[in-house]
């Protein structure tokens, strides 16, 4: 019989596994349940000042900036999970199991998202009932969308989870990657406002990913962008190619680290 | 089905070695070092195993003997699938570890010195239950299995605490209670009494040599620099040196290699100090004697300690002849086998030569 690439019933008890350590740390959870809702707080107080429309997207900047927090607060903890696991001898021990590279790293990352969502709710709540973010949610575009991102972001945490596998405590990567993403992804702004400053600079933007992440989300919880029309479809289309290039790179990033480490004799340093 | 559990065939591994840049932690710095790590430009090579070959038997306990850095862990490393090798061919019940890596780990359970893995803020019996479904063992069955483990290793009534509070005894026994789960035929130990006291570490080596290995019938591969150890526990020895084998065999016949040299040990009396030296000149004549040792310091009731080395020609006739032509009586006289510590010693001696 054909083994399944990923053992999901392995995936499982690592997620409950990392549930379980979770809740031991009492103070933190409460912190961070609290942090979320206080984070969210605090952004949508910033952008009740600043509040200006955002043409692009057919909304206000309240409803643009609160969308772009909740996509980082639910899908950066994919690319964190992997970071984050890959601790000191867990690797070794992990891997002398004899689990499959795709189970380890789901395994890794299934209880931060399970977790990141159970936080974007209240996060939503407020949101939309106290700060009246207007959210025009296409469903369908909607799930599409977090499918494409998790499966862009996830592949971005292999590739800088490769490297780190390799150099150990950072890695200009992950750093490129996260400067990058703060000024050029449009997270807090839209791209096109990177113009005003030098004409033409939003094309780098469309480079990154992790634009057509936020883009996409926005598309779907902003605009009721239903993805059967010809311009939204492109928007999807071309984030696939994205998540569907990504990938195999993430994943053979991923797989060259570890035999990188196995060859250096590495893969408990860290 | 191979006759070997373990086969390993002229294995070679070398490691890199980074330089240790101590300018500080600018951001050139670090990107010179990611450069280094990335390439390998700029690091030199150490030798870590040289052609190493070795069988071990099924059921049998066979011993990685050899003192800091003489390639042991790696070589356990290597049979665990965590460290590739250069070149060379290690088999695992038949099974190439570098060809199917999963498959040859299934075959064995690891147990190192320094890789503990555990969640320490999960308790010991969890802590098992999750290695239990990550090697896939129903839960039922995890369940007895991890009973019987906790109950052979004594540690039934701390498996509900947490594994931080654990002592280093406990954690050693967790570490034996999870490489049992799978009931593996091959168990490999690096340093397995390391940092243990001394009766924690007899019971960790009787329940290796009793239960593991005699009562269950599992084939046990087992690295240590303790010299003691590897002659109670194991029925075969390799010594390693800088990553070269330099004897193997029984602790008997790794002493029986040492064995051409014959020791003797006497107490004499009416020694005269005045002749110490023309009794010396003396004896270095006698056919097949290598060195005298007179500790005339050391007087024990009267009586002086003569050591002498020899070899297999020794003329045991002629010794005794020139000892008498000096007036001396033999008190006590001992033939002194060699310990496996100073086969050791000398084997080492002679692989640096």
């Amino acid at each position: 019989m054909t083994e399944l690439p990923i053992e999901f019933g392995k995936v499982w008890a690592m997620a409950r596994r990392d549930m379980s350590r979770w809740s031991t740390y009492k103070t933190q959870a409460m912190i961070s349940i609290l942090g979320g809702v206080l984070g969210i707080i605090s952004w949508g107080l910033n952008s009740s000042y600043v509040n200006r429309p955002v043409t692009e997207y057919n909304t206000n900047y309240i409803s643009f900036l609160i969308v772009g927090i909740l996509i980082s607060s639910l899908i950066l903890p994919l690319q964190q999970g992997v970071q984050n696991r890959i601790s000191p001898f867990t690797l070794e021990t992990i891997l002398m199991a004899g689990i499959r590279t795709p189970t380890f790293i789901l395994g890794t990352v299934v209880w931060p998202y399970i977790l990141s969502v159970i936080l974007f709710i209240p996060q939503l709540i407020i949101a939309v009932l106290y700060f009246k973010a207007q959210l025009i949610i296409n469903p369908l575009s909607f799930i599409l969308s977090l499918i494409i991102s998790s499966a862009i972001i996830f592949s971005l945490a292999m590739i800088s989870t490769g490297f780190r596998i390799v150099t150990k405590t950072s890695d200009p990567i992950t750093w490129g990657l996260n400067v990058a993403s703060s000024i050029f992804s449009g997270m807090t702004f839209p791209v096109q406002y990177l113009n005003n400053f030098i004409p033409g600079l939003s094309n780098v933007s469309w480079i990154l990913p992790q634009t057509w992440v936020y883009h996409i989300v926005r598309l779907a919880t902003l605009t009721d962008a239903s993805i059967f029309t010809p311009s939204v479809a492109l928007s999807f289309a071309t984030a696939s190619a994205f998540g569907v290039v990504l990938l195999p790179v993430g994943f053979y990033t991923f797989k060259w680290g570890l035999n990188r480490a196995k060859r250096d004799g590495s893969l408990g340093h860290f | 089905m191979s006759e070997y559990a373990l086969e390993v065939h002229q294995l070679c591994k070398s490691y890199r070695v980074h330089s240790n840049l101590k300018i500080g932690k600018g951001a050139v710095i670090n990107l010179f070092n990611f450069f280094e790590k990335i390439t390998g430009y700029g690091s030199r090579q150490v030798v870590a195993l040289d052609s190493v070959s070795f069988h071990v038997k099924r059921g049998e306990v066979f011993g990685l003997l050899g003192p800091n850095g003489a390639g042991k862990t790696t070589l356990i490393k290597i049979l665990s699938t965590l460290v590739l090798p250069d070149s060379g061919k290690a088999l695992v019940e038949g099974i190439d570890i570098v060809k199917r890596p999963r498959a040859a780990v299934k075959k064995l359970q690891t147990v190192l010195s320094e890789s503990i893995g555990f969640d320490r803020r999960l308790s010991g019996r969890a802590n098992l239950e999750f290695f239990a479904e990550l090697y896939g063992i129903p839960k039922q069955e995890a369940k007895q299995r991890i009973d019987n483990l906790l109950r052979f290793t004594n540690m039934t009534e701390s498996a509900n605490v947490m594994f931080q509070r654990y002592s280093t005894g406990m954690m050693r026994k967790l570490l034996l209670c999870r490489a049992l789960l799978t009931d593996a035929s091959i168990l490999l130990f690096d340093e397995p009494t390391a940092s243990l006291d001394p009766l924690a570490a007899s019971e960790f080596r009787k329940l290796i040599r009793n239960d593991l290995a005699e009562r269950q019938g599992k084939t046990i591969l087992l690295a240590t620099h303790n010299l003691w150890e590897a002659e109670q526990i194991c029925d075969r020895i390799a010594l390693l040196k800088k990553g070269r084998i330099i004897a193997i065999g029984t602790p008997k016949e790794i002493k029986s290699m040492v064995a051409d040299r014959v020791n003797i040990s006497m107490l004499v009396s009416n020694f005269s100090y005045e002749r110490s030296s023309e009794l010396t000149t003396a004896i270095l004549k006698v056919r097949g004697i290598n060195s005298i040792e007179i500790r005339d310091s050391i007087a024990e009731n009267g009586h002086v300690r003569i050591n002498i080395e020899g070899n297999k020609e020794l003329s045991y006739n002629e010794l005794f002849r020139q000892i008498s032509s000096f007036g001396l009586e033999i008190y006590t006289l001992e033939s002194l086998q060699p310990t496996l510590e100073e086969a050791f010693l000398k084997l080492n001696m002679e692989a640096s030569r």
